[in-house]
Protein backbone atom coordinates (compact mmCIF):
# COMPACT_ATOMS: atom_id res chain seq x y z
CA UNK A 1 0.00 0.00 0.00
CA UNK A 2 3.12 2.07 0.71
CA UNK A 3 1.62 5.44 1.83
CA UNK A 4 -1.58 5.94 0.07
CA UNK A 5 -4.35 6.28 2.17
CA UNK A 6 -6.60 3.24 3.19
CA UNK A 7 -10.59 4.09 3.50
CA UNK A 8 -12.25 1.10 4.81
CA UNK A 9 -15.64 0.56 2.32
CA UNK A 10 -18.72 0.23 4.54
CA UNK A 11 -20.59 -2.68 4.36
CA UNK A 12 -23.97 -3.04 2.51
CA UNK A 13 -26.19 -6.30 1.76
CA UNK A 14 -29.25 -7.16 -0.78
CA UNK A 15 -31.04 -6.17 2.56
CA UNK A 16 -29.81 -2.91 3.01
CA UNK A 17 -32.28 -0.28 3.33
CA UNK A 18 -31.53 2.22 0.18
CA UNK A 19 -30.84 5.26 2.54
CA UNK A 20 -27.96 2.53 4.15
CA UNK A 21 -26.85 1.76 0.72
CA UNK A 22 -26.94 5.86 -0.49
CA UNK A 23 -24.63 6.67 2.86
CA UNK A 24 -21.90 4.17 2.14
CA UNK A 25 -21.76 5.43 -1.47
CA UNK A 26 -21.66 9.07 -0.51
CA UNK A 27 -18.87 8.35 2.59
CA UNK A 28 -16.74 6.59 -0.24
CA UNK A 29 -17.07 9.02 -2.57
CA UNK A 30 -15.96 12.04 0.27
CA UNK A 31 -13.28 10.17 1.86
CA UNK A 32 -11.69 9.35 -1.98
CA UNK A 33 -12.51 12.64 -3.22
CA UNK A 34 -10.21 14.59 0.02
CA UNK A 35 -7.06 12.78 -0.80
CA UNK A 36 -5.14 13.74 -3.77
CA UNK A 37 -2.87 10.61 -3.72
CA UNK A 38 -4.28 7.26 -4.69
CA UNK A 39 -6.08 5.75 -2.32
CA UNK A 40 -6.82 1.92 -0.76
CA UNK A 41 -10.59 0.96 -0.21
CA UNK A 42 -10.23 -1.48 2.16
CA UNK A 43 -13.11 -4.13 1.55
CA UNK A 44 -12.06 -6.24 4.72
CA UNK A 45 -15.36 -8.52 6.27
CA UNK A 46 -17.72 -7.86 2.91
CA UNK A 47 -18.81 -10.63 1.54
CA UNK A 48 -21.78 -9.03 -0.44
CA UNK A 49 -23.00 -5.71 -1.93
CA UNK A 50 -25.57 -4.20 -3.27
CA UNK A 51 -26.63 -3.76 -6.66
CA UNK A 52 -26.41 -0.06 -6.42
CA UNK A 53 -23.14 0.07 -4.66
CA UNK A 54 -21.22 -2.34 -7.33
CA UNK A 55 -22.82 -0.53 -9.93
CA UNK A 56 -21.26 3.04 -8.84
CA UNK A 57 -17.95 1.08 -8.01
CA UNK A 58 -17.85 0.30 -11.32
CA UNK A 59 -18.43 3.85 -12.95
CA UNK A 60 -16.55 5.47 -10.22
CA UNK A 61 -13.23 3.49 -10.60
CA UNK A 62 -13.60 3.46 -14.21
CA UNK A 63 -13.49 7.02 -13.84
CA UNK A 64 -10.86 7.38 -11.70
CA UNK A 65 -8.48 5.40 -14.12
CA UNK A 66 -6.53 3.23 -11.67
CA UNK A 67 -6.42 5.99 -8.74
CA UNK A 68 -8.32 3.46 -6.44
CA UNK A 69 -6.49 0.22 -5.20
CA UNK A 70 -8.61 -2.63 -3.86
CA UNK A 71 -7.20 -4.80 -1.02
CA UNK A 72 -8.57 -7.44 1.36
CA UNK A 73 -11.26 -8.58 -1.27
CA UNK A 74 -12.55 -11.97 -0.33
CA UNK A 75 -13.15 -15.04 -2.99
CA UNK A 76 -17.02 -14.62 -3.15
CA UNK A 77 -16.58 -11.05 -3.29
CA UNK A 78 -14.07 -10.88 -6.15
CA UNK A 79 -16.20 -13.52 -7.71
CA UNK A 80 -18.94 -10.75 -7.57
CA UNK A 81 -17.15 -8.14 -9.47
CA UNK A 82 -15.74 -10.09 -12.15
CA UNK A 83 -19.21 -10.85 -12.91
CA UNK A 84 -20.32 -7.35 -12.69
CA UNK A 85 -16.79 -6.05 -14.09
CA UNK A 86 -16.34 -3.78 -11.60
CA UNK A 87 -12.65 -4.06 -12.04
CA UNK A 88 -12.71 -3.77 -15.50
CA UNK A 89 -16.19 -2.60 -17.62
CA UNK A 90 -16.84 -4.54 -20.62
CA UNK A 91 -15.99 -1.73 -24.16
CA UNK A 92 -18.61 -1.82 -26.32
CA UNK A 93 -16.46 -1.09 -29.59
CA UNK A 94 -15.29 -2.26 -33.03
CA UNK A 95 -12.06 -3.36 -31.39
CA UNK A 96 -13.36 -5.75 -28.61
CA UNK A 97 -15.58 -8.59 -29.34
CA UNK A 98 -18.05 -7.71 -26.91
CA UNK A 99 -20.84 -10.10 -28.01
CA UNK A 100 -18.95 -12.98 -26.85
CA UNK A 101 -18.48 -11.96 -23.53
CA UNK A 102 -21.99 -10.87 -22.92
CA UNK A 103 -23.70 -13.96 -24.69
CA UNK A 104 -21.84 -15.86 -21.19
CA UNK A 105 -24.17 -14.02 -19.49
CA UNK A 106 -27.77 -15.47 -20.98
CA UNK A 107 -28.51 -17.84 -17.41
CA UNK A 108 -27.55 -15.42 -15.08
CA UNK A 109 -29.08 -12.22 -13.08
CA UNK A 110 -26.45 -9.98 -14.63
CA UNK A 111 -25.23 -7.87 -17.45
CA UNK A 112 -22.08 -6.64 -16.41
CA UNK A 113 -21.26 -2.50 -16.70
CA UNK A 114 -20.59 -1.96 -20.13
CA UNK A 115 -18.73 0.89 -21.20
CA UNK A 116 -19.53 2.26 -24.65
CA UNK A 117 -17.99 5.58 -26.49
CA UNK A 118 -20.19 8.11 -27.25
CA UNK A 119 -19.84 7.99 -31.13
CA UNK A 120 -20.01 4.13 -31.29
CA UNK A 121 -21.92 3.52 -34.76
CA UNK A 122 -23.48 0.76 -33.42
CA UNK A 123 -25.23 1.54 -30.40
CA UNK A 124 -28.82 0.43 -31.57
CA UNK A 125 -27.30 -3.28 -32.22
CA UNK A 126 -26.01 -3.13 -28.54
CA UNK A 127 -29.20 -2.27 -26.91
CA UNK A 128 -30.86 -4.59 -28.97
CA UNK A 129 -28.32 -7.18 -27.62
CA UNK A 130 -28.66 -6.16 -24.23
CA UNK A 131 -32.59 -6.51 -24.44
CA UNK A 132 -32.41 -9.48 -25.88
CA UNK A 133 -29.94 -11.02 -23.12
CA UNK A 134 -32.78 -9.58 -20.21
CA UNK A 135 -35.51 -11.21 -22.33
CA UNK A 136 -33.57 -14.74 -21.57
CA UNK A 137 -32.58 -13.71 -17.73
CA UNK A 138 -36.19 -12.94 -16.47
CA UNK A 139 -37.98 -15.29 -18.74
CA UNK A 140 -39.13 -17.60 -15.76
CA UNK A 141 -39.81 -14.45 -13.76
CA UNK A 142 -43.11 -13.32 -12.38
CA UNK A 143 -43.55 -10.55 -15.18
CA UNK A 144 -45.40 -9.23 -18.51
CA UNK A 145 -44.03 -8.83 -21.53
CA UNK A 146 -44.33 -4.90 -21.05
CA UNK A 147 -41.79 -4.99 -18.66
CA UNK A 148 -38.99 -5.84 -21.43
CA UNK A 149 -40.61 -2.53 -23.42
CA UNK A 150 -40.39 -0.46 -20.47
CA UNK A 151 -36.88 -1.55 -20.07
CA UNK A 152 -36.13 -0.88 -23.53
CA UNK A 153 -38.17 2.53 -23.24
CA UNK A 154 -35.70 3.35 -20.41
CA UNK A 155 -33.05 2.15 -22.15
CA UNK A 156 -33.50 4.26 -25.58
CA UNK A 157 -34.09 7.57 -24.26
CA UNK A 158 -31.69 7.31 -21.70
CA UNK A 159 -28.52 6.63 -23.62
CA UNK A 160 -30.34 8.89 -26.25
CA UNK A 161 -29.95 11.66 -23.95
CA UNK A 162 -26.17 11.05 -23.19
CA UNK A 163 -25.35 11.15 -26.59
CA UNK A 164 -28.10 14.36 -27.34
CA UNK A 165 -26.83 16.44 -24.08
CA UNK A 166 -23.92 15.29 -21.90
CA UNK A 167 -20.92 15.75 -24.16
CA UNK A 168 -19.67 13.26 -22.63
CA UNK A 169 -16.84 10.30 -24.24
CA UNK A 170 -18.47 7.74 -22.68
CA UNK A 171 -21.75 5.88 -21.20
CA UNK A 172 -21.84 3.24 -18.58
CA UNK A 173 -24.73 0.40 -18.76
CA UNK A 174 -25.43 -2.55 -16.63
CA UNK A 175 -28.08 -4.51 -14.91
CA UNK A 176 -28.49 -6.40 -12.03
CA UNK A 177 -31.87 -8.61 -10.85
CA UNK A 178 -32.35 -9.64 -7.22
CA UNK A 179 -34.90 -12.04 -6.55
CA UNK A 180 -35.31 -11.21 -3.21
CA UNK A 181 -37.39 -7.99 -4.26
CA UNK A 182 -37.54 -9.63 -7.54
CA UNK A 183 -36.70 -6.00 -9.20
CA UNK A 184 -34.07 -5.43 -11.71
CA UNK A 185 -31.72 -2.61 -10.86
CA UNK A 186 -30.13 -0.34 -13.43
CA UNK A 187 -27.42 1.92 -13.93
CA UNK A 188 -27.03 4.25 -16.69
CA UNK A 189 -23.92 6.86 -16.06
CA UNK A 190 -22.02 9.10 -18.26
CA UNK A 191 -18.53 11.56 -17.75
CA UNK A 192 -20.60 14.51 -19.15
CA UNK A 193 -21.36 17.99 -18.20
CA UNK A 194 -23.80 16.88 -15.78
CA UNK A 195 -27.48 18.35 -16.00
CA UNK A 196 -26.52 21.53 -14.17
CA UNK A 197 -24.12 22.19 -16.87
CA UNK A 198 -26.15 21.12 -19.73
CA UNK A 199 -28.83 23.76 -18.63
CA UNK A 200 -25.66 26.13 -18.26
CA UNK A 201 -24.78 25.87 -21.76
CA UNK A 202 -28.34 26.87 -23.09
CA UNK A 203 -27.20 29.15 -26.15
CA UNK A 204 -29.03 31.97 -25.07
CA UNK A 205 -28.40 31.47 -21.30
CA UNK A 206 -31.82 31.72 -20.52
CA UNK A 207 -31.32 28.68 -17.58
CA UNK A 208 -28.79 30.67 -15.92
CA UNK A 209 -31.32 32.99 -14.56
CA UNK A 210 -33.82 30.82 -13.57
CA UNK A 211 -31.17 28.05 -12.18
CA UNK A 212 -28.61 30.11 -11.13
CA UNK A 213 -25.97 27.64 -9.53
CA UNK A 214 -28.26 25.91 -7.72
CA UNK A 215 -27.44 22.04 -8.84
CA UNK A 216 -30.70 20.59 -7.20
CA UNK A 217 -32.96 23.00 -8.87
CA UNK A 218 -31.36 21.48 -12.00
CA UNK A 219 -32.45 18.51 -11.15
CA UNK A 220 -36.21 19.28 -10.39
CA UNK A 221 -36.13 21.09 -13.62
CA UNK A 222 -35.27 17.78 -15.73
CA UNK A 223 -37.69 16.10 -13.70
CA UNK A 224 -40.74 18.38 -14.50
CA UNK A 225 -39.73 17.45 -18.36
CA UNK A 226 -37.97 21.01 -18.72
CA UNK A 227 -35.99 20.82 -21.91
CA UNK A 228 -32.62 21.41 -22.68
CA UNK A 229 -33.32 20.85 -26.12
CA UNK A 230 -34.65 24.02 -27.02
CA UNK A 231 -32.44 24.07 -30.87
CA UNK A 232 -33.75 24.86 -33.76
CA UNK A 233 -32.96 21.74 -35.44
CA UNK A 234 -34.45 19.90 -32.02
CA UNK A 235 -37.67 18.58 -30.34
CA UNK A 236 -38.55 21.24 -27.56
CA UNK A 237 -38.60 18.74 -25.22
CA UNK A 238 -37.18 16.66 -22.08
CA UNK A 239 -39.17 13.86 -21.63
CA UNK A 240 -36.09 11.05 -21.24
CA UNK A 241 -36.30 11.75 -17.59
CA UNK A 242 -39.52 12.98 -16.53
CA UNK A 243 -41.39 9.93 -18.54
CA UNK A 244 -38.93 7.50 -17.20
CA UNK A 245 -39.30 8.40 -13.68
CA UNK A 246 -43.13 8.63 -14.38
CA UNK A 247 -43.61 4.65 -15.51
CA UNK A 248 -40.52 3.98 -12.72
CA UNK A 249 -42.10 5.36 -9.89
CA UNK A 250 -45.92 5.56 -11.13
CA UNK A 251 -46.08 2.54 -13.76
CA UNK A 252 -43.93 0.40 -11.68
CA UNK A 253 -44.01 1.37 -8.20
CA UNK A 254 -40.16 1.61 -8.18
CA UNK A 255 -37.52 3.65 -6.79
CA UNK A 256 -35.17 6.77 -9.31
CA UNK A 257 -32.10 8.17 -8.21
CA UNK A 258 -29.87 10.38 -9.87
CA UNK A 259 -26.66 11.59 -9.10
CA UNK A 260 -25.36 14.50 -11.30
CA UNK A 261 -22.62 17.22 -10.51
CA UNK A 262 -22.55 18.19 -7.15
CA UNK A 263 -26.72 16.83 -6.24
CA UNK A 264 -28.97 14.14 -5.93
CA UNK A 265 -32.26 13.13 -6.50
CA UNK A 266 -34.47 10.23 -5.01
CA UNK A 267 -38.00 9.71 -5.93
CA UNK A 268 -40.38 6.97 -4.94
CA UNK A 269 -43.90 6.56 -4.37
CA UNK A 270 -43.78 8.64 -1.37
CA UNK A 271 -41.57 11.88 -2.01
CA UNK A 272 -39.45 13.27 -4.08
CA UNK A 273 -36.09 14.55 -2.62
CA UNK A 274 -33.59 16.55 -4.41
CA UNK A 275 -30.10 17.69 -2.80
CA UNK A 276 -27.27 19.63 -2.93
CA UNK A 277 -24.74 17.70 -1.56
CA UNK A 278 -21.92 18.81 0.27
CA UNK A 279 -18.72 19.77 -1.06
CA UNK A 280 -16.54 17.23 -1.80
CA UNK A 281 -19.41 14.92 -2.98
CA UNK A 282 -19.29 15.10 -6.79
CA UNK A 283 -19.92 13.15 -9.60
CA UNK A 284 -18.32 14.33 -12.95
CA UNK A 285 -21.08 13.40 -15.11
CA UNK A 286 -24.99 11.87 -14.44
CA UNK A 287 -25.65 8.64 -12.81
CA UNK A 288 -29.04 7.38 -12.96
CA UNK A 289 -29.83 4.05 -10.93
CA UNK A 290 -33.11 2.78 -10.87
CA UNK A 291 -34.94 0.15 -9.31
CA UNK A 292 -37.68 -1.62 -11.81
CA UNK A 293 -39.73 -3.84 -9.66
CA UNK A 294 -40.83 -7.33 -12.31
CA UNK A 295 -44.17 -7.35 -11.16
CA UNK A 296 -46.82 -5.29 -12.18
CA UNK A 297 -50.47 -4.43 -12.15
CA UNK A 298 -52.17 -6.15 -15.00
CA UNK A 299 -53.07 -3.02 -16.73
CA UNK A 300 -49.29 -1.61 -16.78
CA UNK A 301 -48.33 -0.26 -19.58
CA UNK A 302 -45.48 1.92 -20.78
CA UNK A 303 -47.67 3.82 -23.94
CA UNK A 304 -49.26 5.37 -20.74
CA UNK A 305 -46.20 7.13 -19.90
CA UNK A 306 -45.02 8.20 -23.57
CA UNK A 307 -45.91 11.60 -24.69
CA UNK B 1 -41.46 6.91 -56.79
CA UNK B 2 -39.40 5.66 -54.22
CA UNK B 3 -39.50 3.57 -51.43
CA UNK B 4 -37.55 2.99 -48.44
CA UNK B 5 -36.92 0.23 -46.70
CA UNK B 6 -36.38 1.00 -42.81
CA UNK B 7 -34.98 -2.51 -41.88
CA UNK B 8 -32.52 -2.87 -44.75
CA UNK B 9 -30.83 0.19 -43.28
CA UNK B 10 -31.18 -0.27 -39.30
CA UNK B 11 -31.92 -3.69 -38.32
CA UNK B 12 -35.01 -4.93 -36.17
CA UNK B 13 -35.41 -2.34 -33.37
CA UNK B 14 -34.13 1.40 -34.14
CA UNK B 15 -33.30 3.35 -31.03
CA UNK B 16 -31.07 5.97 -31.34
CA UNK B 17 -31.65 9.28 -32.88
CA UNK B 18 -28.41 9.31 -34.18
CA UNK B 19 -29.07 6.39 -36.31
CA UNK B 20 -32.82 7.48 -37.97
CA UNK B 21 -31.40 11.01 -38.49
CA UNK B 22 -28.68 8.98 -41.15
CA UNK B 23 -32.43 8.73 -42.85
CA UNK B 24 -31.86 11.80 -44.24
CA UNK B 25 -29.07 10.77 -46.99
CA UNK B 26 -31.87 8.34 -48.79
CA UNK B 27 -35.01 10.51 -48.80
CA UNK B 28 -35.63 12.86 -51.40
CA UNK B 29 -38.44 14.32 -52.88
CA UNK B 30 -38.57 11.24 -55.01
CA UNK B 31 -39.27 9.12 -52.12
CA UNK B 32 -42.87 8.56 -51.74
CA UNK B 33 -43.00 6.03 -48.22
CA UNK B 34 -40.78 4.26 -45.73
CA UNK B 35 -41.65 0.94 -45.65
CA UNK B 36 -41.49 -0.37 -41.64
CA UNK B 37 -41.61 -4.17 -42.36
CA UNK B 38 -39.61 -6.30 -40.16
CA UNK B 39 -39.39 -3.24 -37.63
CA UNK B 40 -39.71 -5.13 -33.92
CA UNK B 41 -39.35 -1.41 -31.66
CA UNK B 42 -38.83 2.10 -31.70
CA UNK B 43 -37.46 4.76 -29.19
CA UNK B 44 -39.76 7.37 -28.88
CA UNK B 45 -36.92 9.92 -30.01
CA UNK B 46 -37.09 7.86 -32.95
CA UNK B 47 -40.63 8.05 -33.46
CA UNK B 48 -39.89 11.45 -33.01
CA UNK B 49 -37.19 11.44 -35.61
CA UNK B 50 -39.73 9.82 -38.04
CA UNK B 51 -42.49 12.66 -37.32
CA UNK B 52 -39.63 15.20 -38.59
CA UNK B 53 -38.68 13.39 -41.35
CA UNK B 54 -42.81 13.24 -42.59
CA UNK B 55 -43.30 16.67 -41.88
CA UNK B 56 -40.65 17.88 -43.87
CA UNK B 57 -41.41 15.12 -46.52
CA UNK B 58 -45.06 15.64 -46.32
CA UNK B 59 -46.10 13.46 -49.19
CA UNK B 60 -44.23 10.65 -47.61
CA UNK B 61 -46.40 8.09 -45.92
CA UNK B 62 -45.38 5.13 -43.32
CA UNK B 63 -46.17 1.50 -44.59
CA UNK B 64 -46.25 -1.86 -42.93
CA UNK B 65 -46.40 -1.15 -39.34
CA UNK B 66 -46.48 -3.44 -36.47
CA UNK B 67 -49.44 -2.41 -34.03
CA UNK B 68 -47.04 -1.44 -31.39
CA UNK B 69 -44.54 0.63 -33.33
CA UNK B 70 -47.48 2.68 -34.68
CA UNK B 71 -48.83 3.11 -31.50
CA UNK B 72 -45.46 4.80 -31.01
CA UNK B 73 -45.45 7.05 -33.27
CA UNK B 74 -49.13 8.44 -32.71
CA UNK B 75 -48.92 8.56 -29.12
CA UNK B 76 -45.61 11.04 -30.01
CA UNK B 77 -47.58 12.82 -33.11
CA UNK B 78 -50.10 13.26 -30.85
CA UNK B 79 -47.96 14.64 -28.23
CA UNK B 80 -46.22 17.08 -30.88
CA UNK B 81 -49.18 19.13 -31.56
CA UNK B 82 -50.06 19.19 -28.16
CA UNK B 83 -47.83 21.24 -26.90
CA UNK B 84 -45.35 20.86 -24.21
CA UNK B 85 -46.84 19.54 -20.77
CA UNK B 86 -45.03 20.39 -18.07
CA UNK B 87 -45.61 17.28 -15.21
CA UNK B 88 -45.85 17.75 -11.87
CA UNK B 89 -46.26 14.95 -9.56
CA UNK B 90 -48.43 14.91 -6.33
CA UNK B 91 -45.75 13.15 -4.29
CA UNK B 92 -44.56 15.30 -1.42
CA UNK B 93 -40.87 17.32 -2.95
CA UNK B 94 -38.38 18.90 -0.76
CA UNK B 95 -35.38 20.22 -1.65
CA UNK B 96 -32.29 20.27 0.91
CA UNK B 97 -29.14 21.53 0.81
CA UNK B 98 -26.32 19.49 3.23
CA UNK B 99 -23.12 21.19 4.31
CA UNK B 100 -21.48 18.08 5.79
CA UNK B 101 -22.11 14.57 5.89
CA UNK B 102 -24.23 14.37 9.15
CA UNK B 103 -27.10 16.81 7.10
CA UNK B 104 -26.94 14.22 4.24
CA UNK B 105 -27.72 11.71 6.67
CA UNK B 106 -30.33 13.01 7.98
CA UNK B 107 -31.85 14.41 4.99
CA UNK B 108 -31.40 10.64 3.31
CA UNK B 109 -33.22 9.58 6.59
CA UNK B 110 -36.08 11.95 6.30
CA UNK B 111 -39.69 10.21 6.50
CA UNK B 112 -42.04 12.58 5.95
Amino acid sequence: MGGNICIPVPNTCKESRLEDVLMALFFLMDETERQECKVVWDYQNIRYMHPFFTSFLAVYKDARHGLVEDVNVSEELQNLFNLVRVQAPVLVDNRVNFRQILDTYRNNAIIPMCKFALGYERIDSFQTLLQTILREQIKDKDHESEFITGFSYLLGELICNIQEHSCASYGYVGTQYLESDNSLYVCIADNGITIHGSYMSFPKGEYIRLIGNDEAEALRFSTKGISTKNLPDNESRGYGISTNLRMVVDGLGGTFLLLSGNAFLKIDNQQEQFVNLPKGINWDGTMILVRMPLKQSGDFSVYAYIE
Amino acid sequence: MKTIKLKELFGTEVLSRASIRRIYDFVDDETTSIDMSGIQFISRSVADELCNVTDEFNKLILTNMLDKVSKMISIVSKGRKAGHQFYSRNSLSITVTCSNMEDLRKALSLEL
